[in-house]
C-alpha cells in the first residue's frame, strides 16, 4: 500500500502526552501523596555474601514515628521470579530470610511518618551476620570449592542454554581461514531518571492499590499476587508516567515488594522511593559476559560456521537474566547467514547485583563480539567490511534452523546506503576513523515467562455518541511513545482524526491485559490488538453505513479523515458523526465495542518480525590522551511502515546515545561487590556536548505480520554502537580493542604497547 | 540531616564577628553547591551557616592596568561570560571557569569559593597559582594577604581560621609578553572532574627564551602542586621540541595519583600530566603571541 | 529551629515553615506541592530539578528554602502564560524534545534561561546551554532541534512587535 494513502501514520504529530510533560502537570510516582500517607525505607546488607544470624528490630521500632519494622519472618517465604514454571529459577526472597547474597539486598522493611525518621530508624536496626566467603568473578566463581551463593546450584551454574544447528566442527575443517577470539562485555546501569518507587495503599476490604513506576502493570499485579497471597483481581496497579525503563522496571522489586507488604500490615498508605545509590547499587543490571568466539570462512568471504562459547556475570539472582543469555546467543549469528552455528552460554550466579533485561537484552553484547570479529575477519582475508557483510548478510524469508523465519529483511539496502554515506563523506582527517556494524532485533519476544493464559496483547475500542473514541490499553508507555504511535493505529484503522482518540492506559483494573513495553513488541503486538479492535467496531459502523450508502454490492466502504464514504469513489459518502449515531441507535442505544487481541503463533522460538539496520560511527582518537571523541553517528535501517516518525526518531537517537555511553564511559565499577561510583558524577552518561551529529536513512521495508507493515525500533539501535565504535578506533589509531569499555586509558595503553611492538619488530623488518 | 541556624549578614564585619563567635560550629555558604551536598550527607555538620551573599559590594571583577581584583562572591558563570576577562590576558580564569560542573552549578559557584573549598581538583585552583593570585584574608580586627598557593594545605583544607572570610583575590597586573592558559582533561565535556588539570604561565624575552614559567598540576596530589623543577627546565631555555618533552617528563614526577581511584589508575595521570604539560605550554606560548598582535587591548 | 520564610515563585507568594537543611526543591515538592520541578540525584549532577533563581538558572537541590528568600524564583509550572503554552513548550512538543519527560522540566528551564541570555544561539551554545541536564531517552538531539525551533519562533515574535 503506498504511504500517501494515510491520513494518520507516518505523520509527524506531536506526542499525545506532550502538553502534560512540557507543563510538568505529568504525574510520576515520585510525586504521588496519599492522606495519611507513610514512608517506607528498606535495609540493605553491607556484605556480598553474609548469613543473617539474627536481625533485632526493637531499637528501630521504638523510635517515635515508626510504624512498624518487617523481616522475612513476616513474609509468605516465597521467592520471586519472572519463569513461574520454573520455581527453581524463582529465587529472590526480596526480603532474606538466611542470606545475604550481594551489597544491597535487603534484610528489613520500615514505614514511618516521614523520610528523616524512616533513614534513622535504618541504622537502630541491628543485623547479626556471618561473613561467608563471596565469589565476583564468574571465571572463578565456576570452580568447584567456590563458595554456593545458592544451594541447589553446583558450581554456581544457575543456567545453561545451547543454540545449534549445522556441524561446526565438520565446517571448521573445510574453511580456509578460520579465527578465534576472546572478548569481554561490560555492565551498564539502566540510569533512569525517575527511581524505582512504588506507592501501595491496602484497605480494610482487603483490596490492594499500587501505583507504581513500571513497564508493565500486568507483571508486577501478578507477581504481586504470588508473593502476597492475594488474587490478582484484588490488586490494581496503576503505572502513572514513567520516568525510563531501559529494562530496569520490568520485574517485581524491592519497593514495590515492601511497599505493598508495609501497607498491608498497617492498613495505611506507604511509599517507597529508592536513592539513586540504590538505584546503581540494588536493582539490576546489563548482564556482562566474557566471550570465547570462533569464526571460519572462505577465501572469497564466504562466512561458513561460527562457534560461540560465552559465560555471562549473573549476579545474585535469576532475575531475567536467563533471555539475555539465550538472546546473547541467538543474536551472535546475527545478520548473517551461518550454515554451522553453535552456542553455548552459561550463566554463572556471582555476590553482585544481578544482571538482567536492559535494553537489548543481549544482543548489544553480542554484536560487539561479532562485528568486531567480522572486522578482523576481513582485514585477514582482505575484503573490504562492508562488502564482507553484503556476501553474508541475511535476505528476506531466511529460516534459521530451529530458531526464527526472518520474512522482511533490507539488510543489503542498509549496507548499500552506509556504504555510499562512507564513499561520500571523502579521505578523513588523521586520527578519524569510521566503522560499522550489522544489526538486527526482534520485534516482540515470544517468550512466556510468566505462564499466562492471555493473549500477549490486547485492546479494546469504544466509539461513543459524540464520535469520540476511547481507545483502552495493557501497554505500557514509558517514554517510548507506544501512546501517540497506538493512539495513531486506532485514528487510522477506525478513519478518525487523533484527537478523536482518548486514551484509557496504565490500570490493570480497567485495561485488557498486555504484556508491557519490553523486547521491542508494542508496535508491533499491541499495534496489532488496537488495530483489530479498531476494524472490528469500523466494521460495525460500516454495516449500518450501507444501510445509508446502499452501494451497489460490488463497491468496498471504508471511513477517512471522519468521512464514511466509497472506498472506490470516495466522493460518495456521510459524516462518520451521523454513521456513529444511527449505529448506537441501531444497538439499543449501546456504545460501539471493538476488540482485539494479539498472540503470535507459528513464528519461531524468538519474535514474530526483525528488524534491521547498519550504523557508521566516525570517531577522533587523541593519541596523547586515549580520549574518543565522536564525531557522527550515521544509522540506516529498516523498521518497516513507519507508524510515529518523531517517535521512531527519537528512539533510534536515544538508543545510539545509551550505546556510545556504554561503549565509551559508562563503566560500573566495583571493588569487592559495593558499586564504587554509584552516581551521575562518577557513573558518566553522555551529555548533550558529548554527542555528536545524528544522521539518519531511512530505508523503506514492510512486515507482512506487523500492523501495516511495521516492526521494531525501540532497542535496535543499542546494538551496533558499541561494535562500530571499537571498529572506528581500530581504523583511526590501529589498536584492537576486545575488552570493553574502551576507555582512555585503555586505548592509551593499547596504543604504547603497541608502539612498544612496532619498536621491537621494525630492526628485523629492516634486515629483511 | 542535622538542623542548624541560618545568618544572612549584611556586612562582612558581621560576617566575620558571627563567624568568630561560632567558631568551627559555622560553615560560610557563598555559591554553596558542594556546602549543601556536604550537609545533606552528613559530611559537614554545621550549628550555623552564614550566608555572605547580601553583604553588599563583594560581588565584583575589577580590572585595573594594576591588575585584577575578584569579589568572595563572583561567581564562575561570571567570569566564563565577562567579555573583558575573556578578551583579557588572564583568560584562563574565564576558561577554566567554563570547565566547572554545569552551566547551574556555575551559576552559583564563587571562584573564592573553588579555593576555599581546596578541592584536589578544583578547576580555578591551578590557574590562580600560575598567576600568583593572593587572598585578602579578614578576620576579627585583622586583614591579612596570602597567596593561594599557601591558603591550601590538604584536600578541605585551607589555613583559614574560624572567623577568618576570604573577601577578595588579587593579581597583580601580569608583565607583557606573558602567557596563562588552563587545560582540563575529563571523560566527559561537562559535569565532570579534572582527571588531570593544567595551568602554565610563561614569560619570555623577545628573543622568545623563557624569562619565568609556573607550572602548576591539580588532581594528581592532596592539593594542586607547583612542578618545580619542570619549571627551572624552561627558565632561560629556549622553546625546542626537547626542552618542552624533558619538562613535561619532569612534571609528569609530581603525580602522587594512586591506583585506589576510582576515576583513573597512577599510571595514566601521570601520562596525562605529561601531556597536558605539554599542550598547555603550547597554549600559554600562543597567548604570548595573541598579546603581542593585541598590544595595549589585552592590557585590561 | 523551623521559621516561616516568604518564597515568591511564579510571580505569587508563600509563606511556609521550613527548616534551614530543606532545599528548594525539597520546599517546592513537598510543602507547596509544586512536583514539576524532578528530583532525580539531589547532588547537582543531573539538572532534573532545574529552575530560574535570580533570572539564572540552578539545581535546586543545590539551594537552601532560605537562601532563596526574596528570590524571583521561576520553575515549569510558571512557564506557559495562561492557557498559552510558551514557545519552548510548543516546540518540545513539535520537534518531540522530550520521551519519558522527566528531565523535561529542569530541560526546558534551561532552554529558557539559555534563550533569555541569548536569543539566537548556535548549536554548539545550544549544547553548552543544557550540559548541565542528563537525558537518557532522547540522545538530545531533538531536544537541540527544538530549542532551536523556540528561539527562531521567538525571535519572529520579537522582530514582529
Amino acid at each position: 500500500m503506498s504511504k500517501s494513502n494515510y491520513s494518520v501514520i507516518g505523520k509527524r504529530v506531536g506526542n499525545v502526552d506532550g502538553v502534560e510533560k512540557v507543563t510538568g502537570g505529568a504525574k510520576y510516582t515520585v510525586d504521588m501523596v496519599l492522606p495519611n500517607m507513610l514512608h517506607g525505607k528498606i535495609l540493605r546488607s553491607p556484605h556480598p555474601h553474609a548469613r543473617i544470624l539474627n536481625i533485632d528490630t526493637r531499637r528501630a521500632e521504638q523510635l517515635p514515628g515508626v510504624k512498624i519494622v518487617l523481616t522475612a519472618k513476616d513474609t509468605l517465604g516465597r521467592k520471586n521470579g519472572i519463569w513461574r514454571n520454573f520455581r527453581d529459577l524463582c529465587d529472590e526472597e526480596i526480603l532474606c530470610r538466611e542470606k545475604v547474597r550481594y551489597v544491597g539486598d535487603a534484610v528489613a522493611a520500615l514505614a514511618a511518618t516521614d523520610l528523616e525518621t524512616a533513614e534513622k530508624a535504618l541504622d537502630l536496626i541491628d543485623v547479626e551476620y556471618e561473613l561467608l566467603p563471596a565469589a565476583f568473578d564468574p571465571l572463578d566463581a565456576l570452580h568447584d570449592g567456590m563458595p554456593h551463593i545458592h544451594e541447589d546450584f553446583e558450581r554456581n551454574m544457575n543456567v545453561y542454554r545451547q543454540i545449534e544447528w549445522g556441524d561446526v566442527e565438520e565446517a571448521f575443517s573445510q574453511c580456509d581461514h578460520i579465527r578465534e577470539d576472546t572478548f569481554y562485555c561490560s555492565s551498564q546501569a539502566h540510569g533512569c531518571l525517575e527511581p524505582h518507587c512504588a506507592l501501595a495503599s491496602f484497605s480494610h476490604d482487603g483490596k490492594l492499590t499500587v501505583w507504581t513506576s513500571t513497564q508493565s502493570a500486568y507483571y508486577t499485579q501478578l507477581l504481586l499476587s504470588d508473593m502476597t497471597g492475594l488474587r490478582e483481581g484484588d490488586i490494581k496497579v496503576i503505572k502513572p508516567h514513567v520516568g525510563g525503563g531501559f529494562g530496569s522496571k520490568l520485574s517485581l522489586d524491592s519497593a514495590q515488594y515492601c511497599a505493598a507488604l508495609l501497607s498491608m500490615k498497617l492498613t495505611r498508605p506507604v511509599k517507597i522511593v529508592l536513592t539513586r545509590a540504590e538505584e546503581f547499587g540494588a536493582t539490576k543490571r546489563r548482564t556482562a559476559i566474557h566471550y570465547k568466539v570462533k569464526l571460519g570462512a572462505m577465501k572469497d568471504g564466504t562466512l561458513v560456521a561460527r562457534k560461540v562459547q560465552a559465560i555471562t556475570e549473573g549476579g545474585a539472582y535469576t532475575a531475567m537474566g536467563g533471555t539475555a543469555l539465550y538472546l546473547t546467543g541467538f543474536f551472535s549469528s546475527f545478520p548473517y547467514k551461518f550454515d554451522h552455528y553453535q552456542y553455548d552460554g552459561f550463566r554463572v550466579y556471582t555476590n553482585n547485583e544481578t544482571a538482567s533485561a536492559c535494553r537489548g537484552f543481549g544482543a548489544p553484547q553480542a554484536n560487539f563480539v561479532s562485528e568486531s570479529q567480522i572486522d578482523m575477519m576481513a582485514e585477514d582475508l582482505g575484503i573490504d567490511p562492508i562488502e564482507l557483510r553484503i556476501k553474508n548478510a541475511i535476505t528476506p524469508n531466511h529460516e534459521i534452523p530451529g530458531q526464527a523465519t526472518i520474512r522482511s529483511c533490507e539488510l543489503r539496502q542498509c549496507l548499500e546506503a552506509i556504504d555510499k554515506w562512507i564513499k561520500e563523506r571523502g579521505p578523513l582527517p588523521p586520527n578519524h576513523g569510521i566503522g560499522v556494524s550489522a544489526y538486527g532485533f526482534m520485534s516482540g519476544g515470544i517468550f512466556n515467562w510468566i505462564d499466562t493464559p492471555y493473549a500477549f496483547s490486547s485492546a479494546l475500542v469504544k466509539i461513543n455518541v459524540d464520535g469520540k473514541v476511547d481507545l483502552f490499553i495493557g501497554a505500557n508507555e514509558i517514554g517510548q511513545g507506544s501512546n501517540t504511535t497506538l493512539s495513531m493505529i486506532c485514528a487510522e484503522e477506525l478513519g478518525v482524526r487523533l484527537e478523536d482518540i482518548t486514551l484509557h492506559t496504565g490500570d490493570t483494573s480497567v485495561c485488557p491485559v498486555d504484556l508491557g513495553a519490553w523486547g521491542s513488541r508494542q508496535t508491533l503486538m499491541s499495534g496489532n490488538a488496537v488495530k483489530m479492535a479498531a476494524l472490528e467496531a469500523k466494521k460495525q459502523l460500516l454495516e449500518v453505513a450501507f444501510h445509508t450508502l446502499k452501494p451497489n454490492v460490488v463497491y468496498d466502504l471504508d471511513i477517512k479523515d471522519r468521512r464514511v464514504h466509497l472506498a472506490e469513489r470516495p466522493r460518495r459518502g456521510i459524516s462518520y458523526f451521523d454513521v456513529v449515531k444511527d449505529a448506537i441507535r441501531g444497538k439499543e442505544g449501546q456504545a460501539i465495542i471493538g476488540r482485539g487481541h494479539y498472540t503470535p503463533h507459528g513464528k519461531g522460538m524468538i519474535s514474530p518480525a526483525y528488524s534491521f539496520g547498519v550504523q557508521a560511527v566516525e570517531v577522533k582518537v587523541d593519541r596523547q590522551t586515549g580520549k574518543v571523541e565522536l564525531k557522527k553517528i550515521v544509522t540506516a535501517h529498516e523498521c518497516g511502515q513507519v507508524i510515529n516518525p518523531i517517535g521512531l526518531e527519537g528512539q533510534v537517537e536515544g538508543a545510539s546515545v545509551m550505546a556510545a555511553g556504554w561503549a565509551l564511559t559508562e563503566e560500573l565499577k566495583s571493588r569487592n561487590g559495593k558499586i564504587l561510583n554509584g552516581d551521575f558524577r562518577d557513573y558518566k552518561m553522555l551529555l548533550a556536548e558529548d554527542v555528536p551529529e545524528m544522521i539518519l536513512i531511512e530505508v523503506d521495508s514492510y512486515e507482512p505480520e506487523g500492523p501495516y507493515g511495521a516492526k521494531e525500533a525501540g532497542e535496535g539501535l543499542t546494538v551496533p554502537g558499541a561494535g562500530a565504535i571499537a571498529n572506528a578506533v581500530y581504523n583511526a589509531v590501529g589498536v584492537r580493542i576486545t575488552q570493553m569499555p574502551l576507555s582512555a586509558e585503555k586505548i592509551l595503553q593499547a596504543l604504547e604497547e603497541k608502539k612498544r611492538t612496532q619498536k621491537e619488530v621494525d630492526p628485523f623488518e629492516a634486515v629483511a | 540531616m542535622k538542623d542548624f541556624d541560618f545568618v544572612r549578614p549584611k556586612t562582612l564585619d558581621d560576617a566575620v564577628s558571627l563567624y568568630k563567635m561560632a567558631g568551627q560550629k559555622a560553615s560560610l555558604l557563598a555559591g554553596g553547591t558542594e556546602l549543601i551536598n556536604q550537609i545533606r550527607s552528613g559530611k559537614a555538620q554545621p550549628d550555623l551557616v552564614i550566608d555572605l551573599k547580601h553583604i553588599r559590594d563583594l560581588d565584583f571583577l575589577s580590572m585595573t592596568p594594576e591588575g585584577i581584583r575578584i569579589g568572595a562572591l563572583y561567581r564562575t558563570r561570571d567570569a566564563e561570560l565577562c567579555g573583558p576577562l575573556r578578551d583579557s590576558r588572564y583568560n584562563a580564569l574565564s576558561y577554566a571557569s567554563g570547565t566547572l560542573g554545569s552551566p547551574q552549578v556555575r551559576n552559583k559557584a564563587t571562584i573564592v569559593g573553588n579555593v576555599c573549598r581546596a578541592s584536589p581538583s578544583g578547576d580555578l585552583i591551578p590557574p590562580l597559582i600560575a598567576l600568583g593570585a593572593r587572598a585578602k584574608i579578614v578576620g576579627p580586627g585583622t586583614s591579612r594577604s596570602v597567596t593561594v598557593e599557601e591558603v591550601i594545605v590538604g584536600p578541605n583544607r585551607t589555613i583559614l581560621h574560624p572567623g577568618e572570610v576570604v573577601s577578595e583575590l588579587e593579581i597583580s597586573r601580569m608583565e607583557d609578553c606573558t602567557g596563562c592558559s588552563y587545560s582540563k582533561l575529563s571523560p566527559r565535556k561537562s559535569l565532570d572532574l579534572a582527571i588531570v588539570g593544567v595551568a602554565v604561565l610563561l614569560r619570555t624575552d623577545p628573543d622568545s627564551r623563557c624569562l619565568d614559567a609556573k607550572i602548576v598540576v591539580g588532581a594528581v596530589a592532596p592539593t594542586a602542586v607547583r612542578a618545580k623543577k619542570a619549571e627551572s627546565i624552561l627558565i632561560g631555555s629556549k622553546f625546542t621540541e626537547a626542552t618542552i618533552e624533558e619538562c613535561s617528563r619532569a612534571a609528569a614526577e609530581v603525580s602522587r595519583a594512586r591506583d585506589t581511584s576510582i576515576r583513573a589508575s597512577a599510571w595514566y595521570r601521570k601520562k596525562m600530566v605529561e601531556a597536558l604539560v605539554k599542550r598547555t605550554i603550547g597554549l600559554a606560548l600562543e597567548q604570548i603571541k595573541e598579546g603581542k598582535k593585541r598590544g595595549r587591548l589585552w592590557n585590561v | 529551629m523551623e521559621r516561616i520564610i516568604s518564597l515568591r515563585v511564579n510571580k505569587e507568594d508563600y509563606k511556609v515553615m521550613v527548616r534551614p537543611g530543606e532545599s528548594l526543591l525539597d520546599v517546592l515538592r513537598n510543602r507547596l506541592g509544586m512536583t514539576g520541578t524532578k528530583e532525580c540525584c539531589n547532588e547537582g549532577d543531573c539538572g532534573a530539578c532545574t529552575v530560574i533563581m535570580g533570572g539564572r538558572a540552578v539545581n535546586a537541590c543545590l539551594v537552601l528554602a532560605v537562601e532563596a528568600e526574596g528570590e524571583e524564583i521561576l520553575t515549569v509550572e510558571g512557564l506557559a502564560r495562561g492557557s498559552a503554552l510558551h514557545p519552548l513548550q510548543e516546540a518540545f512538543i513539535k520537534c518531540g524534545g522530550f520521551q519519558c519527560g522527566f528531565c523535561t522540566p529542569g530541560m526546558l528551564m534551561s532552554a529558557k534561561a539559555l534563550l533569555d541570555e541569548n536569543i539566537d544561539p548556535t548549536e554548539d551554545e545550544i549544547r553548552r546551554g543544557i550540559s548541565g541536564n542528563l537525558c537518557r531517552c532522547t540522545g538530545y538531539v531533538k531536544i537541540i532541534d527544538s530549542i532551536k525551533e523556540a528561539a527562531s519562533v521567538m525571535r519572529q515574535g520579537e522582530s514582529d512587535e
